[in-house]
């Protein structure tokens, strides 16, 4: 529980980070999301000057850093429509991250942050969720099996090819796929989007198998790095493990070398695997960035990419905070997995 | 092609080559039916253009809407849509004094144009005005004038002695017939009421139409007439207000107007603050009900797709193909796959690598596809900053033009398909000066006028000076454009031989538009997309040259007989007269070199080799969907029925005007 609460000053102080790094990169949301007139009109610059001002004004970015930040963190509105009690009209008093209101896009201001967010981690979290679960579902058994074969041939080659798959970057992966599997070449799979552009008149079935189709690629590009790096703290951790005086008991007990992989030795070697956790889910959602705008996947990735090109403070706000939250949660999730798989680790 | 004229169909289409007779193959039947993918850099957030003011969301109302007028893609001229006749009259602007000696005078309000650096908060300032409207011709003493159009209260020829008169607006008041029998997509009437309603919304700011706004301004009153006749009149005399007016985006009153009785939010009464955000916050902003012939049928997360209105008032310019899909896709590569995939069947941003490399020529690509190109009003320029000291002599200016080989660049990079342009007006409009001859390449010609000037290298480091200061330049240009690098890396090379010491830095592009807004920079190349014929006040006119003042004026040029030849030609409401004084400013500028002017680039594109009839044309986006077909016999088509009216262009008549 105190854990959980710690949680809280974490994240904002780290909110308070993002903001005030997000704030003085170079790069105004204003002078990008405004239009400006061009080469054109008479007495368009005037009211180009006139719209930046009700732009800065709209999203506070005429008010002292500190205002925003207070605006962003809520839950009281600073804005003009904002709470009473803080010199606003009170139309719309609450606001911010607290009171779970992150506001609208700059670039499209009917557009609530949250509600884009939710609906584009409806994409990427189960994206990124499949990966998790296909790279520990594969790693495990690799690193167990590389363990318990260490200085065999067969070990040598599987490290050097895990070695070059934990080498070739996330771009140049999907690029490859694309390349090999989508119409240049085999023709196998499909590259773009989440569905075919007839899925609605498909059935059920169709549109799922379809669907199944076009998340391979993309799930095969998030998966593979993680695997490889899983698989090697495995085999890592499962020979150190099965170096201990306690595994050299069971065997000498008589006990099936088999149990003793399995059921000793596994447990004890999966607490450095399981800490990783922490680190892998927020490195997941940062590789969707790249992943979501080779494959053209409308997820969290491509909306955080998308808002940092246009200066969008809120969705940059909004984009960055989760994943801190997620770094967050994967933290004390592994922290909560130590105990499970640790009956010796308590905390307090 | 220069200038306006027919286009020619399927130029590029392998079906489509000319024989070894020169001739090329007969065009197929078209049919109706089918569906169209075209590709979009950016998914709008609404289509209500008034308040979603993006190319994007103009290139989709294209087909989904229609205005006033047109300006027809091939004749250039403005042609009746939504009316079928327009009638144009003078105003003249009465003194308050004899005002009241005239019946038939209006009153309106006219807004006055904010002056750079004027502070921009509040209303605009306005003032009352009384005009008279009609032809009017100068007489003995004054003016005669004749009333032109219906219900003008100006009852028989009229004299109006000089005294009263404080000016004469040329064809500043315009009345639009509308046509019978136009209906919106859910089935009502469109009429008089729905195009005051949207004027009426530009002058209300709380209407988040800020874009857009200033256009509207210089529109001093609206009458309804009757339901088929509206009238607007002008209070200043300017060549584009036909056109804004004409090309308006009209909205629905019955949607969008709380007073419509029609309304289902009607309300009997209100604030203007709770139109605006009636108008702000409506639904129908994204559920869109226009009066094209295209209704929308989905606004998804990553397309837009539209289907035959089949009510839609024009049969004859309707399109074949029955459904219209908008497709998302932000990355140029990842569109490219998706154009191999059959998940496109139009991409316009092919890049050059790949429109003359391999991936345009592979199978997968010749058996689906085709590639070609044409021409808008884009171009490149670099604009020189002329507060800069290095910069404001011309003589630098046009040594620095000398330095760069145009034809060699243009050989090589665009392998000869640019246009090298010399002046502010896209090159295929009136406005362009084609008798401009471009400054040639010649070294020794620039070493010469930087020494004339007084640069040249006292210390033998290669680099001239003068009183001390190096001749060094840095050009500023957005990250990740390859032709800018390119053209930045070659200009480098030529200038470091007469010793110019120029340096590049890329910018992000946030940072470079700011940076280029707050003339923070010595040198920045960067692209223009002018209208066909766009004002060029903001570009090259004193007023916006202050010190701190954003605009558009980059350079801070400020050249007296350049402003004169812009205000002369904002005036003028001849198109020949005008076109012959955008070219004197053309040649004016390439004289003073505040810009150097470099490409008119094509836009590359591929398309399915399965779609005909397509066009090019240098209006912006450069193609009409609505004119695009499947050959007769294509799965999914079918005949144009017996009797029914088939699709023709361009569009029949002028009907306006004089």
């Amino acid at each position: 529980m105190r854990r959980l609460l710690w949680m809280v000053p974490t994240l904002i102080g780290i909110t308070m980070v993002i903001f005030v790094a997000v704030h003085l990169a170079p790069g105004d949301p204003a002078t990008v999301l405004v239009g400006s007139a061009g080469p054109g009109e008479v007495s368009g610059a005037a009211d180009y000057e006139a719209r930046l001002a009700k732009f800065r004004q709209r999203h506070l970015l005429d008010q002292p850093l500190w205002r925003q930040y207070l605006h962003y963190l809520g839950p009281f509105s600073l804005a003009r429509d904002g709470h009473r009690w803080l010199g606003g009209s009170g139309e719309r008093p609450w606001h911010g991250l607290l009171a779970l209101d992150l506001g609208s896009e700059m670039h499209r201001p009917g557009v609530s942050v949250v509600e884009e967010l939710w609906r584009r981690l409806g994409v990427t979290v189960p994206l990124s969720l499949a990966a998790v679960l296909l790279s520990y579902l594969v790693a495990l058994p690799i690193g167990i099996w590389s363990a318990t074969h260490r200085g065999s041939a067969a070990d040598a080659a599987l490290t050097t090819g895990l070695f070059l798959l934990y080498s070739i970057p996330a771009f140049w992966a999907a690029l490859m796929l694309v390349l090999a599997f989508g119409s240049a070449g085999l023709g196998w799979l499909p590259v773009i989007g989440l569905h075919d552009k007839d899925a609605a008149s498909l059935g059920p079935l169709a549109y799922a198998w379809d669907t199944f189709l076009h998340v391979l690629l993309p799930i095969a590009t998030l998966t593979y790095g993680g695997l490889a790096y899983l698989s090697r703290q495995m085999r890592a951790g499962m020979i150190e493990v099965l170096g201990a005086d306690f595994i050299r008991t069971a065997r000498a007990k008589g006990v099936a070398e088999r149990r003793v992989v399995l059921v000793h030795a596994l447990r004890n070697s999966l607490i450095p695997v399981l800490t990783l956790f922490a680190s892998i889910l927020p490195v997941l959602i940062a590789g969707s960035i790249v992943v979501e705008t080779i494959f053209d996947i409308p997820g969290m990735g491509k909306y955080a990419y998308e808002g940092l090109l246009r200066r969008d403070f809120n969705v940059i706000m909004a984009t960055t905070t989760f994943s801190a939250l997620l770094t967050l949660v994967g933290v004390l999730l592994s922290d909560l997995s130590y105990a499970l798989v640790d009956p010796r680790i308590r905390y307090g | 092609m220069l200038g306006p004229g027919p286009a020619p169909i399927d130029v590029f289409h392998p079906d489509h080559q000319p024989g070894p007779d020169g001739r090329r193959p007969p065009l197929p039947e078209p049919a109706l039916g089918g569906r169209v993918i075209v590709h979009l850099e950016s998914l709008p957030a609404s289509l209500c253009y008034p308040i979603e003011n993006s190319a994007v969301t103009r290139r989709i109302l294209q087909e989904l809407h229609e205005s006033l007028l047109e300006q027809d893609w091939e004749t250039w001229e403005l042609k009746p849509v939504l009316c079928e006749r327009w009638e144009l009259e003078d105003v003249l602007v009465l003194e308050a004094a004899a005002a009241p000696r005239y019946p038939a005078a209006r009153e309106l309000e006219r807004t006055l144009r904010r002056e750079p650096g004027e502070p921009s908060s509040g209303a605009p300032r306005t003032e009352r005005i009384h005009v008279l409207f009609g032809r009017a011709e100068e007489a003995a003493g004054g003016w005669r004038l004749a009333p032109r159009s219906a219900a003008n209260p100006v009852e028989g020829p009229l004299e109006v002695p000089a005294a009263d008169v404080r000016e004469r607006l040329r064809d500043s008041a315009v009345t639009f017939h509308l046509n019978d029998g136009v209906r919106w997509h859910d089935g009502h009437p469109f009429d008089a009421h729905d195009v005051a309603f949207t004027w009426s919304l530009f002058k209300n700011p709380a209407v988040d139409c800020d874009e857009q706004r200033f256009q509207f301004l210089k529109v001093a009153g609206i009458e309804e007439v009757d339901p088929r006749t509206v009238r607007f009149v002008f209070g200043e005399q300017y060549y584009l207000s036909l056109k804004t007016v004409g090309q308006m985006t009209i909205l629905p009153a019955h949607l969008y107007d709380l007073s419509d009785p029609d309304n289902p939010d009607h309300r009997e009464s209100f604030t203007p603050e709770e139109q605006a955000r009636h108008v702000n916050e409506n639904p129908h902003n994204r559920q869109w009900v226009g009066l094209g012939p295209y209704r929308l049928s989905e606004f998804g997360q990553q397309s837009i797709e539209a289907r035959r209105f089949e009510e839609y008032f024009d049969p004859a310019h309707a399109g074949w193909v029955d459904t219209i899909r908008w497709r998302l896709i932000a990355a140029d590569n990842t569109a490219f796959q998706a154009l191999l995939e059959g998940e496109l069947d139009y991409f316009g941003r092919v890049k050059s690598e790949d429109y003359f490399g391999a991936a345009t020529k592979t199978p997968e690509f010749t058996s689906r596809l085709y590639a070609g190109y044409f021409y808008l009003g884009i171009y490149g320029v670099i604009a020189w900053n002329l507060s800069r000291p290095q910069l404001a002599d011309l003589s630098v200016r046009r040594a620095l033009a000398h330095a760069f080989d145009f034809d060699e660049f243009k050989r090589t990079f665009y392998r000869g398909l640019a246009n090298q342009v010399t002046g502010p007006f896209p090159f295929r409009s009136p406005g362009y000066d084609h008798r401009v001859v471009p400054l040639e390449y010649d070294l020794e010609r620039a070493s010469a006028l930087l020494a004339e000037a007084g640069w040249y290298d006292r210390d033998g480091d290669g680099v001239a000076d003068k009183d001390g200061v190096k001749l060094a330049i840095e050009l500023s240009m957005p990250a990740g454009n390859v032709a800018s690098r390119n053209m930045g890396l070659r200009f480098q090379e030529n200038l470091r031989k007469i010793g110019v010491d120029l340096r590049l830095r890329e910018f992000e592009w946030a940072t470079f538009k700011q940076r280029y807004l707050d003339r923070e920079f010595d040198a920045t190349n960067l692209g223009w997309v002018p209208d066909l014929e766009n004002d060029p006040e903001q570009a090259y006119h004193s007023r916006w040259a202050k010190p701190g003042l954003r605009s558009s004026n980059l350079s801070g040029l400020a050249d007296e007989r350049v402003d004169e030849l812009i205000e002369r030609g904002q005036r003028e409401m001849d198109a020949a007269r005008r076109a012959a004084i955008w070219r004197e400013l053309h040649a004016r500028l390439y004289e003073l070199q505040p810009y150097l002017y470099n490409y008119n680039s094509p836009v590359k594109f591929a398309l399915s080799r399965a779609v005909r009839g397509f066009q090019s044309f240098a209006i912006d986006p450069g193609y009409s969907i609505r004119r695009w077909y499947y050959p007769a016999g294509t799965p999914g088509t079918r005949p144009v029925p017996e009797g029914a009216t088939a699709p023709i262009w361009p569009r029949a008549g002028g009907g306006g005007g004089n």
